[in-house]
């Protein structure tokens, strides 16, 4: 559901709502003025078409009175009568002439007896009219497209009776009526279209029919529908029926040519007086839903901003919508409390974070699943991973249980308590673990239900059985001298009395060798306590290369002699100094020889050798012991604390004393190694820095 | 009496040598795994006094190895004498054979009463005349220090296992304690409650059934143990 689509559907129902009712007002408005125009312009015309119509009737009743009043006038005429008795018919027509052209009369007839005594008029059967007992009416001319409107005065006269009829052409009364009323007139005797007003007009054939259809339209419909076009102009019909015995109509046709050209533009100027007022309004109603719909669309933008967490951009959404503003306000009220909640919750998220990422433990947490849910910076590095890789996935494929050991999961142990599980980690390395656990009441948004405190205890427990056996190593070394001491004082203080004096100083030099032994160890532990605890320091001077073997071999010498053992020292031709530490040169080589004595046969020779090379001095002690094994000398220098506990041998084939040579060596700027030497005995080197000649 | 003394600690060597010198014993040393061999079958000594540290030969690297070539080829009373006393090297000293085990530093005095006690023990067992003991379904002749239960074939018991049950079917119903048993079977001085504790253990191996639920041999906690007499 994006809001973005349903506002921009509401600002469209905006829009059309206004489109509907401005084009609706219009509608409403328009379409009754266009109508009671239309109507108004019909009923106006309507009018004049009926007020000309009443004026035409009274224009053909005042000709029809004029004509009777004529024939009246006529038949009493005295000359009249005088030449009708002395019928001079020559004489009779001229004058009848003369009243004819006087009283602008188109027909004038005098009959006796139903007979032609005198007529002037062109086509029409005399005799047939002479003959009619109508006083007035209408005569068909023998052409055909005209008519008389004639009428008939009796005419008393000694002799006989006459009759006088006289009448005038309907075309020429109705050019006279045109001409009076300006309407066009059409002539229909039984259904035919005898004349029309206007000589211009062609009559055709159909013109009657659609003369008849257009007659007499209701006054209600507008004057377009009404309208009756013929030549370019529109006319407006009424019939007139002028004789009904002879079935004589006649049609008015009332040009409206003026009044449909004004209706039309009215109308025309209302619609488009109409569209611009609805396009007006259509514009207002597109600016004004613009207007409400565009904070709407804001509000919405800076709502969705909310929800992805995006708190910074503050609601700065002006409406003159009171409803609008107020909403705006109050988001914005909330997105500060939220900020501000937010700025808090996430500075303590932090610190707890940032707590628990610089505490060494690891810190994990289990659903119910046994999925991890959140991993520490501390359990990354206990487990050489990065905290985001595991989460999400079972503890049991991160925390490989080590072979023969059930699944991790398994292990943990109870709520408050503290268990050591062994692990194996994806470098098949093995790490022990000490972890203690608690259980979570979860909150609804998480379902993590356990939580792990994670130590990495692999080297505590390393350290802690590498101390154990190094006690345990000290303390068997020292039983060897002790055993010495113990023996030979016993045996010394039982046999006081019986010992000869060979017996008691063999015992004597057994009991000053354990001492030798015992002072030359605890020597080595204190130089190894104070190289483990850092604080291992010599003091260089130079060293007289002479002097240090002699007090060697002077330590040495009773054991030697004792083992029944031979040392060639080669001899010191020239003054050799060296850069060392006196003391700690002598326990380098006390060492080396205690170590050459442990290993060689009865009857053995100990060489000691040195050579002066370009900067420093080597020293070498050679034995024809069996020799060290090529895979035990990387060991063999090794301080005791490296060593790999799980090689028991080369544990016991390094003792304490040469781990002190390497590290005096090393103090001193030498070399110290191994090599293979003659039968297979042992040759241990070291080196010394050689003192210059301003040092000395 | 002819000791062969095993020790690479020359010194010692000396010292146990001169020991029992004194006490009118005759003495030979050995200061390798290779020498200890060679003077134990040149000179045939009748008891052999062994370190266990020492420069080993091949397939005999340690001072156990040795006294389980000794023992393969005799039972000559062997006591180890070492400066380890842990309890899996007491385990594999009793595995190897060994009749006692004797912690550096020693007292000279001390070491010759358990050399002395080894010695009358090895003796009495050698020249004893014990009838069969048999109770239970368990069959056991201390002369061959073999046992049989169960219709199984006899089994052979070292010199201590053999008189660990001795002593207790001897006494069978009745409860010994621990100090009875150690100067029983390892004479006074020798022996201690932990190497007691693992010769009963090696010694159920060989005759319970299960010996994590033990038939023959009770062990009262606070008394000492028993041999049940009867179902």
């Amino acid at each position: 559901m994006y809001p973005d689509r349903r506002l921009r559907r509401l600002r469209s129902q905006l829009v059309l709502t206004f489109l509907l009712s401005s084009l609706g007002i219009g509608v409403a408005i328009g379409l009754p003025v266009i109508l009671l125009i239309n109507r108004q312009a019909s009923s106006q015309a309507q009018l004049i078409l009926d007020q000309a119509t009443l004026t035409t009737q009274a224009f053909l009743a005042s000709e029809q009175a004029d004509l009777q009043n004529l024939a009246l006038l006529t038949s009493q005429r005295p000359t009249l009568i005088r030449l009708l008795g002395e019928q001079d018919a020559s004489a009779l027509e001229s004058y009848l002439d003369t009243l004819r052209e006087g009283a602008d009369l188109d027909l004038i007839l005098v009959c006796a007896e139903g007979r032609e005594v005198e007529g002037i008029g062109e086509n029409i059967p005399m005799n047939e009219l002479c003959q009619s007992s109508s006083q007035s009416g209408y005569a068909t001319l023998s052409s055909g497209d005209d008519l008389y409107l004639y009428t008939v005065t009796n005419l008393e006269s000694a002799e006989s009776l006459y009759k006088v009829v006289v009448g005038k052409r309907i075309s020429i009364i109705l050019m006279e009526l045109q001409n009076e009323t300006g309407l066009l007139y059409f002539l229909v005797q039984k259904n035919q279209v005898i004349l029309s007003s206007d000589p211009a007009i062609a009559i055709a054939p159909t013109l009657i029919t659609t003369l008849q259809n257009q007659t007499n339209q209701p006054e209600n419909r507008s004057l377009g529908q009404r309208a009756f076009e013929l030549n370019a102009h529109q006319y407006i019909l009424e019939n007139l029926a002028i004789d009904s015995s002879t079935d004589i109509n006649l049609i008015n046709a009332l040009n409206v040519d003026n009044q449909i050209a004004v209706q039309q533009g009215i109308t025309r100027t209302l619609t488009l007086a109409l569209f611009l007022i609805v396009l007006v309004a259509f514009g207002l109603g597109v600016w004004q839903s613009q207007r409400i719909s565009r904070p709407i669309v804001d509000l919405a933008e800076a709502a969705g901003k909310f929800r992805q967490g995006d708190l910074d951009a503050p609601v700065a959404i002006q409406s003159s919508v009171l409803e609008i503003s107020q909403l705006a306000n109050t988001l914005e009220d909330a997105r500060i409390t939220l900020q501000h909640s937010m700025e808090q919750l996430q500075a303590e998220k932090a610190s707890i974070e940032h707590l628990l990422n610089s505490i060494v433990e690891g810190m994990l947490t289990l659903d119910s699943q046994n999925r991890i849910t959140f991993a520490s910076a501390g359990v990354g590095k206990i487990i050489e991973r990065e905290p985001e890789q595991i989460i999400g996935h079972k503890v049991d494929d991160i925390f490989v249980a080590t072979e023969g050991e059930v699944a991790f999961s398994n292990q943990l142990p109870s709520a408050g308590q503290q268990r050591r599980v062994s692990i194996k980690l994806i470098n098949s390395q093995e790490r022990l673990l000490s972890i203690s656990k608690a259980n979570l009441i979860p909150p609804v948004a998480s379902d993590a239900n356990r939580a792990l405190v994670i130590r990495d205890v692999t080297n505590e427990e390393y350290i802690h059985r590498l101390l154990g056996d190094f006690m345990a190593n000290i303390t068997h070394e020292f039983r060897t001298p002790l055993a010495a001491l113990e023996a030979s004082s016993e045996l010394l203080l039982d046999n006081l009395h019986s010992l000869s004096q060979a017996e008691t100083k063999d015992l004597l030099v057994s009991l000053n060798l354990g001492i030798i032994n015992l002072q030359t160890l605890i020597d080595n532990l204190i130089e190894a306590s104070s190289i483990e605890a850092g604080r291992f320091k010599v003091s260089i001077q130079p060293v007289s290369l002479e002097v240090v073997l002699k007090e060697a071999q002077e330590v040495m010498q009773p054991l030697i002699e004792r083992y029944e053992l031979r040392l060639d020292i080669a001899p010191v031709t020239e003054s050799v100094f060296v850069l060392a530490d006196q003391r700690r040169t002598v326990q380098i080589l006390v060492n080396l020889l205690s170590n050459a004595i442990k290993h060689s046969p009865a009857n053995g020779l100990i060489k000691i050798k040195h050579a002066v090379l370009a900067d420093k001095l080597r020293i070498e002690v050679i034995d024809e012991g069996s020799g060290v094994p090529v895979e035990q000398r990387d060991n063999l220098f090794r301080r005791f604390s490296h060593l790999n506990i799980s090689n028991e041998r080369a544990r016991q084939g390094a003792g304490l004393g040469l781990s002190v040579v390497k590290a005096i060596v090393d103090a001193q700027q030498g070399e110290v190694g191994i090599k293979d030497y003659l039968n297979g005995g042992n040759c241990f080197w070291f080196t010394l820095p050689l003192a210059g000649e301003g040092q000395l | 009496m002819k000791a062969l003394v095993v020790d690479d600690d020359r010194v010692i060597a000396d010292l146990v040598v001169f020991t029992l010198r004194r006490a009118g014993h005759q003495a030979v040393i050995a200061n390798d795994a290779a020498s200890a061999i060679r003077r134990w079958h040149e000179d045939e000594p009748n008891l052999v006094l062994l370190d266990i540290n020492l420069p080993g030969a091949p397939g005999l690297e340690d001072g156990f190895a040795i006294c389980k070539r000794i023992r393969s080829e005799s039972n000559v009373p062997v006591i180890l004498l070492t400066v380890r006393a842990e309890e899996e090297d007491i385990i594999r000293g009793l595995e190897a054979g060994a009749d006692d085990y004797v912690l550096k530093p020693f007292s000279p005095r001390q070491l010759l009463a358990r050399i002395q006690a080894v010695m009358r023990r090895f003796q009495a067992t050698n020249t004893s005349q014990s009838a069969k003991l048999s109770i239970d379904g368990l069959d056991f002749n201390p002369k061959l220090r073999e046992v049989t239960f169960a219709n199984e074939s006899p089994k052979t018991l070292t010199q201590l296992e053999s008189r660990l049950l001795e002593s207790l079917m001897i006494n069978a119903g009745q409860v010994l304690t621990a100090n009875d048993l150690i100067s029983d079977i390892w004479g006074a001085g020798g022996g201690s409650s932990e190497m007691l504790r693992q010769l009963v253990k090696r010694l159920r191996s060989k005759i319970e059934v299960d010996p994590t639920n033990p038939h023959y041999i009770q062990n009262l906690p606070g008394l000492g143990y028993a041999f049940r007499l009867k179902r």
